[in-house]
């Protein structure tokens, strides 16, 4: 197992985040982790990614205590913007350069010309939809382990999801596991291997795609419509 | 934390630039007023000099508060939290960061003496009288009367007193985003705390220096109060980089 979580719980204040959540995630597989706003599904991302402490339960990364060191493993993309505002795209790829050392700064480019950004545009100036974009660019150009991406689709356009879509699939491969929060069920149900589905910071139901067809009748779509509707 | 020290130092480029603009502008204004002999541009440089040496160290250090702040405030800090060092080395490359700017602008306030000093010295061939100068400065504007002693000892504690003020200001941003992550009411309450940690440090070193005889002499006074400042903004440090280290999230 790349990643096996058990019994986690967060709290902010009085609200409980996350309850019990207690998964696995296996090398080289893509997984959907589905479910509406506020089930927490991006704090549970961000406790993987070393963004939020003080949680209860435990997380191992390849079979140990996660710690800060494993972030050099770990691919985060955050919902929403999060570079620096003095920063010009290009500052965002040598900024990765500095910090990861398994950061391709070649790939960071080609990715760049292939979502028509320009990198001598400011990344607080840009579009949501070329804000999202550029993360996905600065977070794919790296050759982590893992990969988190919350709502990788958010504020990208019907063409440019294509795009998207395909970038990630060129990602895939079996030493690379990938996690996408969405709410856009249908547009990665075609890649994904397994789903999670999330309510209330629990787990509602998890499994293979295949295993959860079969074992509701139904397709993923479905399943989410069925959970949540 | 090289690496973290570099991004720290590109935040405040454009203050450093406003500094080193208004730097030209007033070891421009004395040079000239030497070289054409006139004592009031002379005076209102230096004067000046003096005042934007205390007020930019002053706004540099309050600035690396303010950054930190708006970092954890906002996703920025992703940026800082997403890479693979401890909260320790996060934190200890923006103080170190934060020391040095404030160590930078000093020195190139000094800098800037220096050279006025170098032209005066040109012109006049006098060390004295420009020391005359600057010494009436001082008893005129500010009744102090200088001494080598007294200038290296409120060197000293500047210095310290920044790093004390800084640890404060860490320790009270860190604390509130801690448990209020990114509530409206984080940013006052981390004012109105950082405050009290500074008015509990004035009174921890106030008592620390009562321990100490009235009979001693006043420079030993001065560098009880300053190795007590140093401690206290040790403890802080470490403080906010263990509450960093477990409890924040961003």
């Amino acid at each position: 197992m790349l990643l096996e979580c058990s019994g986690l719980k967060k709290s902010y204040g009085r609200k409980l985040a996350v309850r019990d959540m207690t998964l696995n995630l296996e090398q080289g597989k893509i997984y959907g982790l589905l479910g509406p706003n506020g089930s927490g599904k991006t704090t549970w991302m961000k406790m993987v990614a070393g963004l939020v402490k003080d949680w209860d339960g435990s997380i191992l990364f390849e079979g140990h205590p996660l710690t800060y060191k494993d972030k050099a493993e770990i691919a985060y993309m955050s919902t929403e913007p999060f570079f620096y505002s003095y920063m010009k795209i290009r500052d965002v790829g040598k900024y990765y350069a500095d910090f990861f050392k398994d950061f391709s700064l070649e790939r960071f480019e080609e990715l760049l010309v292939r979502m028509d950004l320009d990198p001598n545009d400011k990344a607080r100036t840009l579009s949501s939809g070329m804000a999202a974009k550029l993360k996905l660019a600065a977070t794919l150009a790296r050759d982590a382990k893992l990969y988190l991406l919350d709502e990788p689709l958010n504020g990208i356009d019907l063409v440019a999801r294509d795009h998207v879509m395909q970038t990630i699939g060129e990602v895939c491969n079996p030493k690379h596991t990938i996690v996408m929060s969405t709410h856009l069920v249908d547009e990665i149900e075609p890649v994904i291997d397994g789903a999670i589905f999330v309510r209330e910071g629990q787990i509602e139901t998890q499994g293979s795609v295949e295993e959860l067809r079969q074992k509701y009748g139904c397709s993923i779509v479905d399943l989410y419509r069925k959970i949540y509707g | 934390m090289g690496k973290i020290f570099k991004y720290e130092w590109k935040k405040q480029m454009f203050s450093k630039y406003i500094i080193g603009g208004i730097l030209l502008v007033l070891t421009l204004m004395f040079v000239l007023g030497t070289m054409l002999e006139k004592e009031n541009w002379q005076t209102t440089s230096l004067v000046f000099l003096v005042v934007a040496g205390a007020f930019t160290s002053m706004y540099i250090g309050v600035e690396c508060l303010l950054v930190l702040n708006r970092d954890l405030r906002t996703k920025e800090s992703h940026m800082l939290f997403m890479v693979p060092y401890s909260a320790y080395t996060i934190l200890g490359a923006k103080i170190l960061a934060a020391i040095c700017q404030i160590l930078l602008t000093a020195a190139l306030f000094a800098g800037a003496f220096f050279l006025c000093f170098s032209a005066y010295l040109t012109a006049n061939s006098s060390f004295g009288q420009f020391f005359e100068i600057l010494k009436r400065l001082m008893n005129d504007w500010v009744e102090i009367d200088i001494t080598w002693d007294w200038i290296l000892l409120g060197l000293g504690q500047v210095v310290i007193s920044w790093i004390g003020m800084i640890a404060a200001g860490f320790t009270a941003i860190i604390a509130v985003r801690t448990v209020l992550v990114r509530s409206k009411l984080a940013t006052p309450l981390a004012v109105v705390l950082f405050f009290v940690l500074n008015w509990g440090m004035t009174k921890i070193v106030d008592l620390a220096d009562r321990m100490i005889p009235v009979t001693a002499s006043d420079f030993t006074h001065f560098w009880a109060q300053l190795g007590v400042l140093a401690v206290l903004a040790v403890l802080l440090l470490m403080l906010s980089g263990w509450m960093a280290e477990k409890k924040l999230s961003v």
